[in-house]
């Protein structure tokens, strides 16, 4: 997908989503839908066995023929399907988060006879709207899913953790509160996961959102173990922890600042500073703070922010 | 190293409930013999069919027909049973893979278990049997399966060639088997690799420079190197960084070398680090790596 086209692509509201998602629900397929190719195939077998007519064997064999090449069709559409879904996640990967939503939020229409991808596809527009910082929109979709699977499965704890960052963030603090609870009492079964780093990454966000910094700088021990699960990810986390520490630093001098360099230092290690800032935009401040600089990081690795950034005024999905 | 598709829903997990079955030893002899019964039987029964067909059309009654017709078709329905049985628990065995191998092993052992499968079927039970003898470290037995599909034509399962080559490949890594991980490596350059394929023929690739000396060439492109190691979970992101700081020091580039295990001291877990140190994870790295307190 050319990376030019995402500038066009402007992200779905809310009302958008969830007129989307209720324009292209699921469409049970029902057990007589499913049989009805066997049925056929027999119906015609019976009919070329029991008539010896000339016109009717032809009849039944170019039926037979019009059955397979459907058929055939069917199977090539439902194939071309599974290589956009793959293509959706692939982008997702690589956080290209603009294009995979675009792409996400054509293939849902086709996936209406597919329950499971329909709520993959589904779950991974979810999250690329929440990387892309359309929270509200992100949390219509993220509850779309998470209707759909068991409370206690691993892609529901998943993305109820990614649900409540997009919460805080679009400043539902209670409903996130309630999500955080929620997964508290999950948590022991995810120990040491990215699952369990990605809760641990929203409880510091709840911190900062609700201006508890203190609690948060006070609970700064460990949080090297519990958030490294999230591989560069936990650059977030160390940032969240550079900022707590830095807004409960008295003064200049007081020690918390040297915590708050030592945690922005790993967190500007892991992931440049201009995605720090984008993706929370609290970190400004500590960007801008006259005590704190970021580590430059050498060399530089390319990243694929670019193609992330918000989309320019232009067409709907 | 392999990743799998993710399916959503998810069934009860049976490794609680009641005692699982395990699979027997690989046997390259037993799978080639098992996988000929089934196309025998299969292409018997089809014959069997055609034969019936054209009795009939050389002038026997209805009755007779039905009466020849009825067992061949209770025939097939045996035959296809097993597969119609063991097809549809596939997609649960792949999600067990990432989260309970016993209960994997248990539904690839049942599956086995039935006779005659679809060629297709058998086919995609042992690879997902090698994933998982991969995944408990027993890589003899992951790199003899791996090596015997690789070995026939696969059909329609050629879509899983790679991570059978990334299996294979990564099993003589781990044996320190050069010559054999090299050839595995250019075999799986001229396939077309898909993004997640591509991530771990890197990571392989990076292992095998690293572990022949070849530290120059592990260090080439290394902005997109680390782009993409970046999209793989924390562990193999972690190990890919320790794998460069080797080859920066090799090549004695301490600003690099600083850069990327500080970076690998953040991705990878203390046990890891301490290993790498003792040059257990170091492939054909002469000197001892030291590790910066962060």
């Amino acid at each position: 997908m050319a990376k030019g086209a995402s500038r066009t692509f402007h992200p779905p509201t809310a009302d958008q989503v969830s007129g989307h998602l209720e324009r292209y629900a699921v469409v049970p397929v029902s057990p007589m839908q499913q049989w009805m190719p066997a049925l056929i195939v027999g119906v015609l077998v019976l009919l070329a066995l029991s008539f010896s007519n000339a016109g009717i064997t032809l009849i039944v064999w170019l039926a037979m023929l019009g059955l397979f090449l459907n058929s055939f069709m069917r199977a090539r559409a439902i194939r071309e399907t599974d290589k956009l879904l793959a293509r959706v996640q692939e982008l997702t990967l690589e956080r290209q988060n603009f294009d995979a939503m675009r792409l996400a939020w054509q293939v849902i229409p086709q996936l209406r006879a597919r329950p499971q991808q329909h709520t993959r596809a589904v779950a991974l527009l979810a999250h690329n709207l929440e990387q892309v910082r359309a929270y509200e929109a992100a949390v219509v979709a993220f509850n779309e899913v998470l209707g759909k699977l068991p409370d206690e499965h691993p892609a529901a704890v998943q993305l109820r953790v990614e649900q409540t960052m997009a919460l805080l963030a679009s400043d539902q603090l209670t409903d996130a509160d309630i999500q955080l609870r929620r997964l508290r009492n999950l948590l022991d079964r995810f120990s040491g996961s990215a699952i369990a780093g990605g809760f641990h990454l929203a409880l510091l966000y709840q911190q900062i959102r609700t201006n508890h910094f203190r609690d948060a700088a006070d609970n700064q021990q460990g949080m090297m173990d519990k958030l490294r699960p999230l591989g560069i990810d936990a650059g977030l986390g160390y940032a969240l922890l550079a900022l707590a520490c830095y807004h409960s630093a008295a003064h200049v001098e007081d020690p918390l600042i040297k915590d708050a360099q030592l945690w922005w230092e790993r967190a500007t290690l892991l992931l440049p500073l201009a995605t720090l800032v984008r993706r929370f935009h609290e970190l400004q401040a500590i960007e801008q703070g006259p005590a704190i600089a970021a580590r430059m990081a050498k060399p530089a690795p390319p990243t694929s922010d670019d193609a992330s950034t918000p989309a320019q005024e232009g067409g709907q999905p | 190293m392999i990743e799998h598709d993710q399916d959503p829903v998810q069934k009860q997990s049976p490794s609680n409930d009641r005692q699982l079955m395990t699979c027997p030893p690989f046997s390259p002899d037993k799978l080639k013999r098992e996988l000929w019964i089934d196309s025998a039987s299969r292409w018997s029964a089809v014959i069997l069919i055609m034969l019936v067909i054209l009795i009939f059309q050389t002038g026997l009654s209805s009755m007779d027909f039905w009466l020849l017709m009825i067992p061949v078709i209770i025939l097939w329905v045996a035959i296809s049973a097993p597969s119609a049985k063991v097809l549809p628990i596939l997609p649960q065995i792949t999600q067990w893979l990432d989260q309970d191998l016993p209960a994997a092993e248990n539904a690839i052992a049942q599956g086995l278990a039935r006779r005659p499968l679809h060629r297709q079927l058998r086919i995609q039970l042992y690879h997902r049997l090698a994933i998982v003898r991969h995944y408990q470290t027993r890589i003899d037995e992951s790199a003899a399966i791996a090596q015997t599909l690789l070995s026939m034509s696969l059909g329609a399962s050629e879509v899983h060639r790679p991570q059978l080559l990334l299996i294979l490949v990564e099993s003589r890594l781990l044996r320190n088997d050069l010559v054999g991980a090299y050839a595995g490596l250019n075999e799986l350059s001229r396939l077309r690799l898909g993004l997640l394929e591509s991530l771990q023929h890197l990571a392989l690739r990076t292992r095998y420079e690293v572990a022949a000396g070849y530290h120059t060439m592990a260090l080439a492109d290394l902005p997109r190197k680390i782009h993409y190691a970046q999209m793989l979970p924390a562990p193999q992101c972690g190990s890919l960084h320790l794998l460069l700081a080797a080859a920066a020091q090799q090549v004695n580039d301490p600003a690099l070398y600083d850069w990327l295990m500080r970076r690998a001291q953040l991705l990878c877990e203390p046990k890891v680090l301490e290993e790498f140190q003792q040059g257990r994870l170091a492939f054909g790295v002469e000197k001892p790596l030291t590790i910066a307190p962060l």
